[in-house]
């Protein structure tokens, strides 16, 4: 009774202070049309040091490559560079570069920014990603403003696929990138980076002189980094953002329920590899190898990593026992092995495991559909007497501490433009990231013909054998997967080519993105 | 009394000196490696051992803490070493800000309500009425802010869309354009705090009416309303204050689950993004401010105790 007075002015200030941030509501901008997008924390941003999806994301809109690949496929076609030819020996390529288009600041695109784009990857100093793939390259001449000609020093028919990396995009020689890089890029792209909030936000704006006639769409692109995948789905549903980029499948399923928002899924080259060290106990003996795979089923590996969205990845996400990804236009469809219990504890009784067997598995328990497919492999393998005791770590552990230094683990590969690049770094006898300890005279003699063979039809034959090699005696086992990204309906035409390189150019919003009730159920 | 400050002050810079060494020596021995996660896994030998060296990981260990010392001493906090030219400074003290925010928001809508209900509780008369502020307080104080922050959502965002899902803020804005993000996580920290200091000044306020001094003067025949504004309260809130100064170091740098709750960019949403990508200066710089915070709150919290309550003498009181 005696508060009453006391209690009264508190409860009024509390009351007033709730009101007063009820109304500081924010006032959205006028009439620009605004596309809102979130992923993680994108890193670096700078070409050559960029990692990682996220960055890849957002540079796409700020550079241009000189061929961009054509999503769903690993085709190629023309962005930057008009058109290329080889000679007939598969070591000179000209290409013809796109006159009339601007750097964001103003400057003109000419050979000088290609040449100074290689050069600078070539740098030891600069320490970029992609060093070792410009190091095919012998001589860079620059024939007139337009044209440049690089010569190679080995055949090879897939070179122009390294401008299609997303760290290969093409930048300003007149350019600061060391000091401006991460805070200010700068490129051709179809968007202009406005202001960068470090680990919080970017805004980038419309390339109003962007070379492609009537593109970009919308006005504007605003990234919200949010390292919380939870956090990024609360605001897909509530409305917050009209795009999350790299959602899991399990978000995607939780996603059917709500109204006005989808889950898309886009094909890629990414492999979940689980290798065996063919060098030591007990998979240098092949028989033990193939016991392994014969204890895998594949629909249910498939099954169990996207369970309820089966029927959505049906026939685009696989199992096979190469290193070669199905999109890849040199992929052929071989028999997929059956599962055969029987026919795995014959083969280890034979290899001298009859009384079974005890493997330790290690993965990446982050990374995309790891943790699932080790644990599947746990259960299947079970029925042949072969135990799997399995050791998750987070993914930078797992790939400093872990890597090449187990015989039992799962990676994640993928992302190269031409098959070839992954057989060189991880399966000829000399590869460097050999994980496996693969080495086969018959596939080394394969991969080098293939690399050198410019028809597609030949080039296919020749992976066909490379896949057989695989399937016989190979140390591995891959789950191909692809992305799946939160869309609101009124996003249309996001494109995506196979190595994360998003394509902003087309995307148009339609409809009103806010009147659905977030609540609401469909 | 400038004796004591004085005193105080250099313990407080002894204490985060040796705070530094154990902080560096900590992230020192935590697995992961910033290089493998900037470069990726197709990193060549090459890039990483160019970026270890311009990163300067490969120099001896004393020497790398020296300079980060030297460094920190000359004000000059660094570069972030996941984010190229992000320098750590601005990035720390717009965070801080938030979570100053934030902690002012908590302060706001807790204080004023668990010290009244507190007060009210141990002076009614009313049996039910002090179960209830009782148990209320117990409840709030039992469940988490991780887990009330989940019902709040689903109540004010998603059941009855009033509210922002995630306080982070949108792209070109500041968090003053947004205080309407800052409600959620506020009241959901608010809630453990209620518990904690609801509870503390209602069994202070009944321990303080059954105390002598409150008697007497009753008996002197001084008015109800006198004997409760001028003598019990004020030291029936005593040991609530004490309570609420220990929490401030707290609500200033440790919201950390709260905030990456909620989404809200405050500095303990960035110490797990910095621990996640490995970001040691980062880390280092946010958790030697966190443990700052801390010993100001402390150390502030000790000096307006001894003016609240004079019997309390400070220059004894070490």
């Amino acid at each position: 009774m005696c508060l009453k007075k006391g209690s009264k002015i508190t409860f009024t200030l509390i009351v007033v202070l709730l009101l007063t941030l009820a109304l500081f509501t924010n006032v959205s901008a006028a009439e620009k049309e605004i596309l809102r997008a979130t992923a993680v924390t994108p890193g670096r941003l700078t070409p050559g040091h960029m990692s990682g999806s996220a960055a890849a994301r957002v540079s796409g809109a700020v550079y241009d490559w000189l061929v961009r690949v054509k999503p769903g496929t690993m085709e190629i076609k023309p962005e930057l560079a008009k058109s290329w030819q080889v000679s007939s020996n598969g070591k000179n390529w000209t290409i013809h570069l796109r006159e009339g288009v601007k750097f964001h600041d103003g400057s003109k695109f000419t050979a000088e920014d290609v040449i100074y784009t290689v050069e600078r990857a070539l740098d030891p100093d600069v320490g970029h990603a992609l060093k070792e793939n410009f190091e095919a390259i012998a001589e860079i001449k620059k024939i007139d403003e337009y044209t440049i000609e690089f010569k190679l020093k080995e055949p090879n028919a897939k070179f122009m696929h390294v401008f299609t990396d997303y760290n290969s995009a093409i930048l300003s020689s007149s350019y600061d990138y060391a000091e401006l890089g991460d805070t200010k890029p700068m490129g051709t792209g179809p968007f202009e980076v406005e202001s960068i909030e470090p680990t919080e936000s970017a805004i980038l704006v419309k390339n109003t002189d962007y070379w492609v006639e009537g593109t970009p769409n919308v006005d504007e692109i605003h990234w919200s980094f949010v390292p919380d995948k939870t956090t990024q789905l609360q605001m897909l549903r509530t409305g917050a953002v009209d795009m999350a980029m790299e959602i899991t499948p399990q978000d995607v399923a939780m996603l059917r329920g709500v109204k006005g928002v989808e889950g898309k899924h886009m094909q890629g080259t990414t492999q979940i590899v689980l290798y065996m060290n063919v060098n030591e106990e007990p998979f240098e003996d092949n028989r033990v190898r193939q016991a392994l795979k014969y204890t895998l089923d594949n629909e249910q590996i498939i099954k169990s990593a996207y369970g309820l969205l089966y029927d959505q990845v049906e026939g685009k996400v696989t199992v096979n026992e190469s290193p070669l990804a199905p999109v890849y236009p040199e992929y052929n469809k071989i028999e997929e092995r059956e599962r055969d219990i029987q026919k795995a504890k014959e083969l280890l009784e034979e290899a001298g495991y009859g009384d079974g067997l005890e493997l330790t598995l290690y993965y990446a328990s982050n990374y995309r559909v790891g943790p699932e497919f080790a644990l599947a492999l746990q259960q299947m393998a079970r029925p042949a007497g072969i135990n799997i005791e399995l050791v998750g770590v987070p993914r930078d552990i797992y790939l400093s501490k872990h890597w090449r230094n187990v015989d039992f683990g799962i990676t994640g590969w993928g992302n190269r433009a031409d098959p070839v690049t992954i057989l060189r770094l991880a399966y000829k006898c000399d590869a460097p990231w050999n994980e496996s300890h693969f080495c086969n005279e018959k596939l080394d003699k394969l991969v080098e013909e293939a690399a050198e063979e410019t028809s597609l039809e030949e080039r296919k034959q020749i992976y066909k054998e490379i896949q057989e090699v695989f399937q016989k005696t190979g140390p591995v086992v891959t789950v191909n997967i692809g992305r799946w990204h939160g869309l609101n309906d009124s996003v249309k035409d996001y494109k995506e080519a196979a190595p994360f390189v998003g394509d902003w150019r087309y995307v148009t919003l339609t409809g009103d993105r806010n009147t659905y009730n977030p609540s609401e159920e469909k | 009394m400038l004796e004591y400050i004085a005193k105080r002050i250099s313990f407080m810079a002894l204490s985060l000196l040796v705070t530094s060494l154990i902080i560096f020596l900590l992230l020192e021995v935590m697995p992961g490696d910033v290089v493998k996660i900037m470069l990726g896994q197709h990193a060549t030998e090459e890039a990483v051992s160019s970026l270890r060296a311009e990163l300067g990981l490969n120099r001896p260990l004393h020497i790398r803490y020296l300079s980060w010392i030297n460094n920190l001493l000359h004000g000059n906090l660094g570069e972030s070493m996941y984010m190229e030219g992000v320098k750590i400074a601005p990035l720390v003290i717009r965070r801080a800000r938030n979570s100053a925010l934030l902690a002012i928001a908590c302060l706001f809508i807790f204080v004023p309500i668990s010290l009244i209900f507190g007060a009210l509780g141990g002076l009614t008369d009313s049996k039910i009425a002090e179960v209830f502020i009782s148990i209320t307080g117990l409840f709030a104080l039992s469940i988490p802010s991780f887990v009330t922050g989940i019902f709040l959502i689903y109540i004010f965002s998603v059941a009855l869309p009033l509210l922002p899902a995630s306080s982070n803020i949108p792209p070109g804005t500041s968090i003053f354009q947004n205080l309407e993000s800052l409600i959620l996580p506020a009241v959901s920290v608010s809630l453990v705090m209620f518990g904690y200091v609801a509870r503390m000044t209602q069994s202070s306020m009944e321990d303080v009416l059954q105390s002598d001094y409150i008697r007497t003067a009753r008996l002197k025949g001084i008015p109800d309303k006198y004997v409760i504004y001028k003598h019990a309260l004020k030291n029936a809130l005593l040991p609530s204050i004490t309570v609420i100064g220990m929490n401030i170091g707290w609500l200033f740098g440790g919201l950390i689950v709260v905030e990456k709750l909620f989404g809200y960019p405050g500095i303990g949403y960035l110490l797990v993004m910095g621990l996640q990508s490995r970001d040691i200066p980062l880390v280092e710089v946010i958790m030697l401010f966190i443990v700052t915070i801390y010993l100001l709150a402390n150390f502030i919290t000790d000096l307006s105790y001894s003016i609240l309550d004079p019997r309390v003498e400070i220059t004894k009181a070490e």
